[in-house]
């Protein structure tokens, strides 16, 4: 029988869908209960197939890649303009970058930790960062290049030790964990250099976002704790919707609370660029504990 | 830390606020199917329960009882299995399943043989209630508003609606059955849908039970 031959096939062509549908209306009927049931139990045994998740070592390498890229296309001028929220200018921030570059190398065994308050993300290695704005901007990108490398090749190297302590500005980080918020701070500053240029940011890969959301959602119990460690919490799940989404049940026992937001607007309040305030989402549940995780969420970021 | 210009940068303008306040169905829509996309069952629950009782009537109708079940629950779990599949800029959520459950009812009554069967059991179809008082209330009420549109149609026009519709069957067997060409069948189908979209009118095919549901 022709396919095209029936209402079903026809009504799309004549644009009519929706009074097909109308007409259904007076029709409604409950289906039984257990049709309910194993709907739920397949979405349970059968959840779909996501993005993966990339290794720390690669988001790293990925991260630094696409700082690279943007900054061998930036014009003499760009150097000079100033990247939101911060007061350096896109040259200032690139030299903050390679400040942190070497806080790594040092936690990796690499070199010596650079001078300052190494507690103090924005002033450890000031006096660095105002020598290097004294110099060429293309010099200060050429060294952080160096430090960047540097790590990769280390992390890729057996003496890489993934899960041994590697405590970055008082936070408990291991080797992996480390690479994954430096990853999440290289993707920051890369959409603060792009904005602060005139660019249209890059679509970021769906496993990138993906992997630093999962990180960032794992650790919302650890962070809570810190943040607000009178509050009670047990479960939650947070939905990040948009490809390198995913849903995510934290915390054990019954979920009080629901967080539902796009994963890359999520990322950026993550990295303090949307104020939990302002952020796109919807909230179910206990609205206090829900606000609580997003201002936890941003624990990492200064 | 200065957020000015985040916000500015991040917020959607006033006329894609005006337009998601002005539709919130659609909005509802589009948002459930972006948490079903990443594995969110809380949203299959949520969508399940607003247009189950649609897409079993329909199936019920077509196909009888344990088979509608079967087709209700396996347009769910396509939805929850294929959720790319539903592109909000051509259509509605509600009319997607009600056109993904027609279809899988026509396949099972083509694929059976069992269409004869059928057509006399559509005639017999009671339906049940509906899940609770309002969608109970609603489906009477639409109900009863689609009824009186179809009784304004010219009786061939209706009649070539019901055997298309209601029983399923292709334009050639409605043909058939009224006595009238191939193409006459088809044309009278046609403008007698086109006649139910204006007697309806928006607040029927854009989706009014849902928005009730959600206000």
């Amino acid at each position: 029988m022709k396919r095209n031959d029936d209402l079903d096939t026809a009504i799309e062509r004549w644009g009519l869908t929706p009074v097909v549908a109308a007409l259904a209306e007076g029709d409604a009927s409950t289906p039984p209960d257990e049709v309910r049931r194993r709907l739920l139990g397949h979405a349970a045994a059968a959840p779909p197939l996501l993005s993966p998740t990339l290794s720390p070592v690669d988001l790293y390498r990925a991260r630094v890649a696409a700082l690279e890229q943007l900054l061998d296309t930036l014009a003499d001028e760009d150097w000079e303009r100033r990247a939101t929220p911060y007061q350096w200018t896109v040259h200032g921030l690139v030299a903050h970058l390679l400040v942190i570059e070497q806080c790594t190398a040092a936690m990796f065994g690499l070199g010596k930790m650079p001078s300052g308050d190494e507690n103090d993300h924005l002033a450890v290695g000031r006096a660095l960062i105002d020598t290097e704005l004294l110099g060429s901007p293309l010099s200060t990108a050429g060294r952080w290049r160096t430090a960047a490398r540097q790590i990769s090749d280390h992390i890729g190297s057996d003496a890489f030790r993934p899960n041994a302590p590697a405590t970055l500005h008082g936070w408990p980080f291991t080797g992996s964990s480390l690479l994954v918020a430096r990853a999440f701070e290289l993707w920051t500053h890369v959409n603060d250099i792009a904005r602060a240029v005139g660019r249209l940011e890059r679509p970021t890969p769906a496993e990138e976002l993906r992997t630093m959301s999962s990180f960032s959602v794992a650790t919302l119990p650890y962070t809570l704790s810190l943040v607000d460690p009178l509050l009670s919490f047990s479960s939650a799940r947070v939905v990040l919707t948009g490809p390198g989404g995913g849903t995510f049940d934290i915390g054990t026992g019954e979920r009080t609370t629901l967080i539902v937001a796009d994963v890359v607007d999520y990322c950026r309040m993550v990295a303090r660029r949307i104020d939990p305030d302002v952020l796109d989402s919807t909230i179910e549940g206990d609205t206090e504990l829900a606000g609580a995780l997003l201002r936890a969420s941003q624990a990492f970021a200064v | 830390m200065d957020n000015t210009l985040v916000r500015s940068a991040w917020l959607p303008s006033a006329a894609v606020c005006s337009a998601l306040v002005s539709d919130p169905v659609a909005e509802w829509e589009r948002r459930m199917m972006a948490r079903i996309a990443v594995g969110d069952d809380a949203a299959l629950e949520q969508v399940y329960d607003q247009y189950s009782a649609l897409v079993h009537g329909i199936a019920l109708r077509l196909v009888g009882g344990d088979s509608a079940a079967d087709i209700c629950q396996e347009v769910f779990t396509s939805l929850w299995n294929s959720p790319s599949r539903w592109n909000g800029e051509r259509g509605s959520l509600r009319t997607f399943l009600v056109v993904i459950a027609r279809r899988r009812c026509i396949d099972t009554l083509r694929s059976a043989g069992r269409r004869r069967a059928n057509e006399r059991r559509a005639y017999r179809a009671v339906p049940v209630p509906a899940p609770n008082v309002d969608e109970a209330a609603i489906a009477l009420v639409t109900g009863e508003r689609v009824r009186n549109a179809l009784r304004r149609l010219p009786d061939a026009q209706r009649r070539a609606i019901e055997l298309a519709y209601f029983e399923g069957l292709t334009f050639a067997q409605v043909a058939v059955r009224t006595g009238a060409s191939e193409g006459t069948a088809k044309s009278r189908i046609r403008l007698g849908l086109h006649r139910l979209n204006s007697l309806l009118g928006p607040s029927e095919t854009g989706g009014s039970g849902v928005k009730r549901n959600l206000a």
